[in-house]
């Protein structure tokens, strides 16, 4: 059975991919996060659901430098996983980060610093193993810094970045580096957006797409797909435009 | 895409919304809040205003979608409020265990299915869905969470059930699932040509027949229509069930597609369409309940003013001559409907305070919104209701008056001590007075 570990394994669209790899065959799934009460709600409806797989949980401060440093490399041994998603976020909300560094530090370290660690643990492991897959979700907001998100969208340009510069070493093997970036989807991290009225995919959507980029082994992938487009127009508004815009 | 509406799309307001999906918070999302209401939102299948709150705040339970324990010796399956009835019967299949009691979708949550306490064509045996929930967990807006059965708390369970989700936020149910013999369905479709003939079908159907229900031609001056009934079956040899993909009718009609003109040759089309095909057939049991689910927002056909459905319900004594009545009206009127369904109800008492099935008959009926003429109309059936003894059903009302509601609902005082003082909706204050 393949063994897939989600890092965040609570993330709502981390679990829609989940139930693609589990609608389609057996496997074994391990979801790692911070909360154990929240990963044994999600992994009792998993098991209930999909009784032919396995679905294995733990709790680790999964953002935390020190905890990643000390011990990324034996939870990768341990469950010695074929696929790796890294899946956790935060979306920190940017005025007030602006005015609390301690929160912009949070936003910083959540979604960039902890992911690109765990990120670097997973090659050292993909490494030795000689192959398999790793997925980070980054965001359409690491495109292009904007007022109104650059916090966050910082943070996840470093993951990019990173992603980047992993898929060039590992150019010539059977590692695939694969990066997802989601437009706004619906999820809790995105309920006041919700409600405000905002057009959000659903998470469904971009679970599916993160199945299908690990399988073809892409490396970068836009879900949906139009934000492919949008976000090329709006990399390339020149800035004396970007910068009369609210973005 | 987001849209928060009702089933009838009658009213445009937004409400303010919370969407909730962490167990560990819901009590603080929910706490009483002096300055607005809340109300449950599970998928917006009832057709009035039982589950809108108009300026007041919805909490969508959608997210609440965990299973969390099944044992498969007993069939005791427990859940989070949001969880679909869709994927319990999809789950279960396999396992020869189904939920008991279904309505004509299963497109809608097991907390909306508890709170309108529902009812599917096996009513006559198996009861409503309320009769097989063992019980609930609810989170009220002072904090608390309280768990309810027939032993504790039983008075706020039958306020719950069937309570239109005045009595708190079901956060847990406890259901007990039934044996099945397995996905497919024995069925036969015959026809009758007056009431009368209805009546008498139904009843010699009951004993060996666990689903049935009947549809009118209300444009027929007899009452003419075509009446189905059938029972749970195992796939035979060489049978497999279709992988259905549920189509949704992508836009709106600009106006109503159901209107005086289409009205007869639609009727007049299904009734040919079926008499075609009377006699027995298998059919998969998801289309044969759920017919209408493979034609996801079929509501948009009815246009931008929406629809009311007209559900009651009317003792046995005299529910052939009150249908007569209400069936005739319409004819003169040519207020036809596509969806005309009939069906007795057995006579298991229901468990909730507002339930809505009692024993006799249920007639419902689709009429698109054409302002005043239709709701003039509606007054017209409801003086034939109340005198026959008869009531309306909750989830499908969006217009009924106070004084009717207090008349047909006689157990609504008591139901009113066990409400929430920091839940209502746009149904409870119209007929509750808050
Ligand atoms: C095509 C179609 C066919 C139908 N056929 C039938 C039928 O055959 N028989 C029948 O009985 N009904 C039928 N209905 C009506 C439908 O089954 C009910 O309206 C059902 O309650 C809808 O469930 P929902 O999840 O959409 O809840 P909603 O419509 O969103 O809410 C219904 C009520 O439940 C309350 N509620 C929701 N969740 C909770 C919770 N967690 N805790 C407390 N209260 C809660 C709401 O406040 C509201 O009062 C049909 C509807 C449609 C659209
Ligand atoms: N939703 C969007 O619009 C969108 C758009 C672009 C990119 N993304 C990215 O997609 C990924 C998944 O997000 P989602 O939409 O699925 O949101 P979600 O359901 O809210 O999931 C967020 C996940 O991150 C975890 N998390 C948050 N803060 C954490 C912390 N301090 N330490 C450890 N774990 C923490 C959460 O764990 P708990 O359950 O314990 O809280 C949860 O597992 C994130 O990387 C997000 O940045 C989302």
């Amino acid at each position: 059975m393949k063994t897939i570990l989600i890092i965040g394994g609570t993330s709502a669209i981390a679990l829609a991919a989940v139930s693609v790899w589990l609608n389609r065959q057996a496997t074994q799934i391990v979801l790692l996060g911070r909360d154990q009460e929240r990963l044994i709600r999600v992994q009792n409806d998993l098991r209930l659901r999909h009784q032919n797989s396995r679905i294995e949980m733990d709790s680790f401060d999964i953002s935390s430098t020190e905890r990643i440093v000390a011990e990324a490399g034996s939870i990768l041994q341990r469950f010695s996983p074929d696929v790796i998603l890294i899946a956790h976020g935060w979306l920190a909300p940017q005025k007030e980060s602006q005015e609390n560094l301690a929160l912009a530090a949070d936003a910083l370290n959540i979604n960039g610093v902890s992911a690109v660690l765990w990120m670097e643990a997973c090659s050292q492991y993909l490494e030795s193993k000689g192959e398999g897959s790793l997925a980070i979700i980054g965001s359409v907001a690491g495109d292009r810094g904007r007022q109104s998100n650059y916090i966050y969208g910082a943070s996840k340009a470093l993951v990019a970045s990173y992603a980047e510069g992993l898929q060039h070493r590992f150019a010539n093997s059977k590692i695939n580096i694969t990066l997802i970036k989601p437009g706004p989807t619906e999820s809790p991290m995105t309920e006041h957006l919700k409600a405000s009225g905002m057009k959000l995919a659903k998470v469904e959507t971009v679970g599916k797409d993160i199945v299908k980029a690990i399988d073809l082994g892409l490396p970068v992938v836009y879900s949906p797909k139009v934000w492919r487009w949008i976000m090329l127009v709006v990399r390339h508004l020149p800035q004396f435009i970007m910068h009369k815009t609210k973005l | 895409m987001n849209s928060i509406e009702s089933w009838g799309r009658l009213y445009k307001d937004q409400d303010d919304v919370k969407w909730l999906s962490d167990p560990q918070h819901v009590s603080s999302q929910i706490y009483f809040n002096t300055e607005k209401s809340g109300l449950p939102y599970g998928l917006g299948k009832s057709y009035g205003d039982s589950c809108l709150n108009p300026g007041n705040s919805l909490w969508v339970t959608q997210g609440l979608n965990c299973l969390k324990h099944f044992d498969p010796s007993t069939g005791i399956l427990v859940c989070e409020p949001g969880v679909m009835l869709s994927d319990i019967q999809a789950l279960m299949q396999p396992l020869y265990w189904c939920l008991p009691v279904v309505p004509g979708t299963e497109l809608i949550t097991v907390g909306g299915a508890i709170a309108n306490d529902i009812h599917g064509k096996n009513h006559h045996i198996h009861g409503n869905f309320g009769h097989h929930v063992i019980g609930l967990k609810l989170a009220r807006t002072d904090g608390t969470q309280l768990w309810c059965d027939h032993h504790e708390n039983s008075e706020l369970f039958k306020a719950t059930i069937g309570g239109v989700g005045l009595t708190g936020l079901i956060i847990e149910a406890k259901l007990q699932l039934m044996r099945v013999s397995g996905p497919m369905v024995e069925a036969e479709r015959l026809r009758f040509n007056s009431l009368e003939e209805f009546f008498s079908i139904a009843d010699l159907s009951e004993s060996a027949w666990e689903h049935t229900v009947a549809w009118v031609d209300v444009s027929s001056a007899n009452m003419r229509g075509i009446f189905l009934r059938g029972n749970a079956s195992p796939l035979l040899d060489g049978e497999s069930l279709p992988k259905n993909f549920p189509k949704a009718l992508p836009f709106s009609f600009p106006v109503s597609a159901m209107n005086r003109l289409t009205l007869q040759p639609l009727n007049w089309l299904y009734f040919t369409t079926q008499v075609a095909k009377l006699g027995k057939f298998r059919s998969p049991r998801k289309s044969f309940l759920h017919p209408l689910d493979h034609l996801l927002h079929w509501n948009r056909a009815y246009g931008p003013r929406g629809f009311f459905q007209y559900q009651c319900v009317l003792p046995r004594s005299v529910g052939l001559e009150a249908l007569h009545t209400i069936l005739n009206e319409m004819r003169i009127k040519k207020l036809g409907s596509l969806l005309t369904v009939l069906k007795t109800f057995g006579e298991m008492a229901s468990v909730g305070m507002l339930s809505f099935p009692e024993p006799g008959v249920t007639l419902a009926v689709d009429f698109p919104n054409t302002g005043s003429d239709i709701l003039n109309f509606m007054e017209r059936l409801d003086k034939i209701v109340i005198e026959a003894g008869g009531k309306l059903y909750l989830a499908k009302d969006a217009r009924q008056s106070r004084a009717m509601f207090e008349k047909t609902y006689p157990q609504f005082e008591l139901f009113q001590q066990y409400r929430d003082p920091g839940i209502s909706s746009g149904l409870s204050r119209r007929l509750m007075g808050w």
